[in-house]
């Protein structure tokens, strides 16, 4: 009797409306958008007042039409955002923002190489990639994402990253001595 | 499927093609509406969005879970794991046997293979089990109040962890200040009188330096189990003994600081239960006083150094352990002739590792190191009359073997003062991994050299290779071999008592004893090799089915208690000799099939899983013990807003013991299965603290039910009686 009526109890216990649970790719898009807001470019990464700051995606695309959902209509500072794909590193054209996709994992260090000192801002959700010498690495950790923010790699991009962005980071890598 | 009615009868494929594009329509517009409410979030928010992949559901096929099994925060809470204890529970190829020893108390199998001090455990990758290898109760003391996750790895892992890591290795990460952020506490009460208090605490301050903390106490009166198994308790102690009592508890802190790369940190656990456990009651005495408790401290600092490039990282590590039986653990048996038997013994371990990581090709990455142990131990002592004072030394402290304190009849006293062993060993070890990538392919080569003071040089190595042939599909294998030495209760550990001889006129002649397990310092360190391989496909994005077989070999496999006939001890006959001896050799080999999902139903986001794992094997023709040759884990993670509730249902086929009955036959536990249930309500009000609530019920159906013994038939239980249903609840408060 006792273990029916405890069944019956925690059933009847009350549920709040549910939000479900949400793709990874719809999060880190918008976290991508908001990466616009809260890094500071200099200013001769934009050939004119009014260029946009563009967000590449190197390799496979994750995210599908959700990026373009992302930033459709956005302005940031004046600026426009566009989104640009590249299937390859020989394709890869100058971005503010480069997304590297984990089909081009074994090329990050020739990717990374490349871009240096490049004002990209390099993003990847690869495990280690922060520590391989990327800027922002995206992982989920406890059902919700984090991201990790090398203050090294920012440097050496020459970027600025405001400290509400380095707050949330659930790690922030030092710059070396 | 409303919108196909809208249709108008059409040919099939007009009706097909425009119910694709109105599905896809939709899809747009669904996923277009998640996107803005989720740009509508402060990034503070939308670090909270909870993210389909960390259901625990791999991402990859070489991720899915068989060897290697990650368990999230998420999971720990919706499932209601307390303790590490509570978590095994649902890890396939691990077996619990709960109850059933009086110093381990509760047995853990892994992969066929029983003995606590097979596996590793670690905390931020510090070590937490005795590094001498000594043996250790499995309870309620590994918290996992603070924990962000618990890997585990089954198999051998000698050629990284060092030579004891034999079945496996677990390492609970626990969170940093900054993780933390604010304070949790949580506190719970249960049937039996169970309380479960545990309280964490965290900050970050200014200059990158972390602070975190977690308490966690838990203390059991224990169901009164000679009411609900009367007959195994029929019989009485031949002394008078006051009320019932089999209580347990366990102490938890964790304290650590983090410094830029720098940290370190103090763990603490202490853990006590009743040293009758496992053993009818005419034989011990389950009484307030007879407690079997030890105490753990190690005290760690760990940094670690990036070159400028991050191309390699430098990690060092120092420890020191201290593992002691406490002084006042006592056991009062038909050994001690129902005195007061005393126990003690202690390790103390300095540890040194420096270890570097190396990538050194986008396709390849190298770690190796050395590492350094120095302990100092007291083996596992006699029984002793009074409690040992540490900060005395033994000889000065008058221990006389039990029942030998006598005088004969020419007056001579024929006390016989108590064997203390004291060893010193060091442990030198290398070792080196690399790993390779190439396309589909990936492969782990590690070895390790170990050299021991006392069992000179092993080479444990290890080989993985993992193919993803296709996207969905990843197909794995890998060989191992571990080394466990004898730890000093085993080469130096000893009881028992002796009784005086008398002649007809009621005079002391002399000693004798009935029973003595003796040292045994030949003792020679265990080999182990295990071979394991399988598959995991990924049928869908919410649904996966892995299969793993395993095979391992053990050679001079030690057993603790095995007779070797009559003997003598101090000169003095003994009718029944003990010893740990290296048996000979064991085999065990069995699969696990296992299935993981997610899906929706209503408003329900279900995560079900099911594992089947056949275990078998034999150690020198004896079949396996302390492993089911069938068993089952299954359970439903269900969540709907802020209700989870996480059902589960374990069933073990009949489990055979290593222990004999007195007719020479092997004892066995009866097939059951146990359903227990966990519920959490969150954020019953969110200002100003988080507060959730909980309710667990084990045994839901309260059925009756054993466990393998551990201690023999003689004087052991057949089979080991387990809880009654147990009920707890409590609430969590975040701030």
């Amino acid at each position: 009797m006792a273990p029916r009526f405890l069944v019956m109890v925690i059933l009847a216990l009350p549920a709040a409306a549910a939000a479900p649970p949400t793709a990874a790719a719809e999060v880190k898009a918008v976290f991508l958008y908001n990466f616009t807001k809260f890094v500071d470019w200099p200013p001769e990464s934009f050939p004119a007042p009014r260029s946009p700051i563009v967000i590449g995606v190197l390799g496979s695309d994750p995210f599908g039409a959700v990026l373009d959902q992302a930033v459709a209509g956005e302005t940031v500072n004046g600026r426009p955002l566009e989104i640009r794909r590249f299937a390859n590193l020989a394709d890869l054209e100058p971005c503010h923002i480069l997304f590297i996709s984990a089909s081009q994992e074994k090329h990050v260090p020739v990717i990374l190489r490349r871009l240096d000192r490049t004002g990209t801002l390099t993003v990847a959700d690869m495990a280690g990639f922060a520590a391989r010498g990327g800027a922002i690495e995206f992982r989920i950790e406890d059902g919700r994402m984090r991201f990790e923010i090398s203050r090294e790699a920012v440097d050496r991009a020459g970027l600025r990253v405001s400290s509400r962005l380095l707050n949330l980071a659930s790690t922030v890598r030092p710059r070396s001595p | 499927m409303g919108y196909i009615l809208l249709v108008k009868p059409a040919r099939a494929f007009h009706r097909l093609d425009l119910a694709a594009l109105l599905l896809a329509a939709l899809a747009r517009t669904a996923a277009g509406e998640e996107i803005q409410r989720l740009k509508r979030l402060s990034l503070e928010e939308l670090l909270d969005v909870p993210i389909t992949a960390a259901s625990g559901l791999p991402e990859r096929p070489s991720d899915a879970p068989w060897s290697a099994h990650v368990v999230t925060e998420e999971t720990i809470r919706a499932r209601g794991y307390a303790t590490l204890l509570d978590l095994l529970e649902d890890v396939p190829q691990f077996e619990i046997q709960h109850k059933d020893s009086e110093t381990r108390r509760n047995i853990v199998s892994v992969r066929g293979l029983f003995g606590n001090e097979r596996l590793l455990i670690l905390y931020d990758g510090v070590r937490v089990t005795p590094p001498s290898g000594d043996f250790y109760a499995l309870s309620t003391q590994f918290s996992l109040r603070g924990a962000k996750r618990v890997e585990i790895v089954v198999g051998p892992m000698s050629a990284l962890y060092g030579p004891d890591a034999v079945s496996g290795v677990i390492n609970i990460v626990t969170k940093k200040g900054g993780d933390l952020g604010g304070a949790r506490l949580s506190g719970g009460y249960g049937s039996y009188g169970t309380s479960d208090v545990s309280a964490s605490a965290g900050a970050s301050f200014l200059g990158g330096a972390e602070f975190s903390a977690t308490a966690h106490r838990f203390a059991s009166d224990e169901p009164f189990l000679p009411g609900r198994y009367p007959g195994d308790f029929s019989a009485a102690p031949p002394v008078p003994a006051g009320p019932y009592d089999a209580g347990s508890g366990s102490l938890f802190f964790h304290g650590r600081l983090n410094l830029g790369l720098l940290e370190t940190g103090w763990l603490r656990m202490d853990e006590s239960h009743s040293s009758a456990t496992g053993v009818k009651p005419e034989f011990s005495l389950y009484d307030e006083d007879a407690r079997f408790q030890t105490v753990y401290d190690t005290f760690y600092a760990k940094h670690s150094f990036f070159s400028d490039d991050y191309r390699w990282k430098l990690d060092t590590h120092a420890a020191f352990h201290s593992y002691e039986i406490d002084p006042k653990s006592r056991f009062i048996n038909s050994f001690s002739n129902f005195q007061d038997a005393y126990k003690y013994g202690y390790d103390r371990t300095f540890e040194f590792r420096e270890q570097v990581t190396h990538q050194l090709a986008a396709e390849a990455s190298l770690i190796a190191g050395v590492s350094y142990e120095d302990h100092s131990s007291l083996a596992y002592s006699a029984d002793l009359d009074h409690p040992f004072d540490p900060g005395r030394s033994a000889d000065s402290q008058g221990f006389l073997y039990t029942g030998s304190d006598v005088v004969d009849l020419n007056g001579n006293p024929l006390g016989i003062p108590v064997d203390f062993h004291y060893l010193q060993y060091r442990n030198l070890g290398a070792f080196a991994q690399l790993g390779l990538k190439r396309d589909s392919w990936s492969v782990m080569l590690g070895a390790r050299y170990d050299h021991h003071t006392g069992y000179g040089d092993a080479v444990n190595p290890r080989i993985g290779v993992v193919f993803e042939p296709r996207e969905k599909l990843a197909v794995k294998a890998n060989y191992g071999e571990a080394l466990l030495t004898p730890s000093p209760f085993r080469t130096h550990g000893h009881f028992g008592s002796f009784t005086p001889t008398t002649n007809g006129l009621g005079q002391v002649t002399g000693l004798q004893s009935f029973f003595f397990h003796l040292p045994n310092p030949g003792l020679r360190p265990e080999k182990l090799r295990e071979w394991d391989a399988g598959a995991a496909y990924r049928f869908t994005e919410g649904f996966w089915a892995t299969l793993n077989g395993y095979y391992t070999e053990v050679t001079r496999l030690i057993q603790d208690d095995v007779a070797t006939g009559p003997g003598t001890f101090k000169g003095w006959p003994v009718a029944a000799v003990e010893r740990a001896v290296n048996r000979g050799f064991a085999r065990t080999y069995g699969a696990t099939a296992r299935v993981d999902a997610l899906a929706r139903a209503g408003r329900w986001s279900l995560k079900p899983n099911a594992a089947y794992t056949y275990s078998t094997g034999g150690v020198s023709g004896d079949v396996l013990a302390y492993s089911a040759r069938h068993s089952v884990q299954t359970g439903v993670e269900a969540g709907r807003g802020k209700l989870t509730f996480y059902p589960r249902l374990i069933y073990r086929g009949r489990t055979y013991s290593a222990a004999r009955d007195p007719q020479g036959g092997l004892q066995s536990a009866a097939p059951h299965a146990l359903v227990n249930v966990f519920a959490r309500y969150s954020d019953i009000i969110t200002r100003p603290l988080r507060l959730s609530s909980y309710l667990g019920v084990t045994n839901l159906f309260n059925l009756r039910h054993r466990n393998a013994a551990f201690t023999p038939g003689s004087v052991g239980f057949p089979a080991a009686p387990q809880d009654p249903i147990r009920v707890a609840g409590g609430l969590e408060a975040e701030f």
